[in-house]
């Protein structure tokens, strides 16, 4: 009781001193002559096309054609629900403040955490997706080439984080949800991309 | 679920602009009522003016940059990226938000893009160039120390939101990801931070 308000006590004071810390600061040199020396370059072609973002709405940027859209969401709402349904299932079955899961390696007798990904068999789901996706890398065009295999290690460093959370800390309920919206969200990237590959070998076939 | 983000912001605001913390200690916003002038003539093709506008909004810029970066050299590439990105849309800029929120949307693009850039060529940060802003005074320090040490994303949306006050949904939008997945970074960012400042308090 006591640590849990010591605790809260000092993550206010973070959270409070966080935010009145000075957003501005001066750069240490006058930045203006290099950027004056440059206001009057031509954009280059590859530059003007890999940044679009500047003053495209981000949602508009999606890889996907809109017919593929439905599917990838589908696919991201059926991860959803399966999910959801994992996490109602554990919060019945255990307290919330148990470690979150653990199984016996076989022959040692020895505790190990289990990933999420495995207990509710997405990882056997991410990798068949990822080896489809990886054999239809070569018919994409360059451009859409480079946005794949950059989402892609996207996608690989969250997951490595997140397995790094959970192998590390017993998770909570409210950590579980966290996390678990944010693999959906990487889940639904996969499938984005996937798409984009399956949309690619149609075009090709056609 | 809670969200402590330390300025309160409102998840249901739209994200036009950031939310300013009730707290006299925060600095003061650009003055931006000065600015639309200023932003006119650049449009048109005055640098002088855009000059004007980059005097009145740099250190706001840099600083994000700065803590996102966690590197002074790499900050400034991406400040002078984003003032030239910015003076080759400012034609497309129609002042749906403010133009530091849009300046920012812009910056937090160009550190994107390089961190892409890194991912694609491999190449890892030297942990010596890791800094935070070096203006911080006292316990500053150690906080700025800790938030330049989270990871990328999780440092990225700490920053956003528990720095410069953005509700979750407009630093969604700017790193391209979903309102939860923000939430999720923010709270294991706090929880790290807590670890790591904690035990000094």
């Amino acid at each position: 009781m006591t640590n849990d308000r010591t605790d809260h006590s000092v993550n206010q004071a973070v959270l409070e001193q966080a935010g009145q810390l000075p957003r501005a600061v001066t750069p240490d040199r006058d930045l203006w002559p290099g950027i004056a020396g440059r206001l009057g370059e031509q954009l280059p072609a590859e530059e003007a096309t890999a940044n679009p973002a500047v003053v495209t709405p981000i949602h508009s940027q999606r890889l996907l054609p809109e017919r593929w859209q439905a599917p990838a969401l589908a696919a991201s709402l059926l991860v959803a629900l399966l999910l959801g349904y994992w996490i109602g299932r554990e919060g019945t079955d255990a307290p919330s403040s148990a470690p979150m899961v653990t199984e016996t390696t076989p022959g040692t007798g020895e505790l190990r955490p289990v990933s999420l990904v495995e207990e509710v068999g997405l990882l056997e789901a991410r990798n068949a997706m990822a080896a489809e996706i990886e054999a239809g890398l070569d018919r994409l065009p360059a451009d859409a080439r480079i946005v794949v295999i950059d989402n892609l290690t996207a996608i690989n460093k969250a997951l490595d984080q997140i397995d790094a959370v959970l192998e590390q800390a017993p998770a909570t309920g409210l950590d579980r949800q966290l996390l678990i919206s944010m693999y959906t969200d990487q889940l639904a990237r996969l499938s984005s991309v996937q798409a984009l590959v399956m949309n690619s070998n149609q075009e090709i076939l056609l | 679920m809670t969200d402590n983000s330390p300025s309160s912001p409102d998840i249901g605001t739209p994200a036009t602009a950031p939310v300013e913390p009730a707290s006299s200690a925060m600095p003061q916003a650009p003055a931006e009522d000065t600015l639309p002038r200023e932003l006119a003539a650049a449009r048109n093709g005055d640098e002088r003016a855009f000059e004007r506008i980059y005097r009145q909004t740099v250190d706001a810029v840099y600083g994000l940059c700065l803590r996102l970066t966690a590197n002074p050299t790499l900050a400034e590439d991406c400040v002078q990226q984003t003032y030239l990105q910015a003076w080759r849309n400012l034609r497309r800029f129609r002042g749906d938000s403010a133009l530091s929120t849009w300046l920012h949307r812009i910056a937090v693009n160009e550190v994107r893009g390089h961190f892409r850039k890194e991912a694609r060529h491999d190449v890892d940060a030297t942990e010596d160039e890791v800094a935070g802003p070096a203006a911080a005074a006292g316990s500053d320090i150690d906080l700025e120390r800790a938030i330049a040490d989270l990871p990328e994303r999780g440092r990225a949306v700490f920053v956003l939101v528990g720095v410069y006050g953005y509700p979750h949904e407009e630093a969604a939008r700017m790193l391209d990801m979903a309102v939860g997945t923000s939430k999720a970074h923010f709270h294991q960012a706090r929880r790290r931070l807590q670890q790591r400042l904690g035990s000094s308090r």
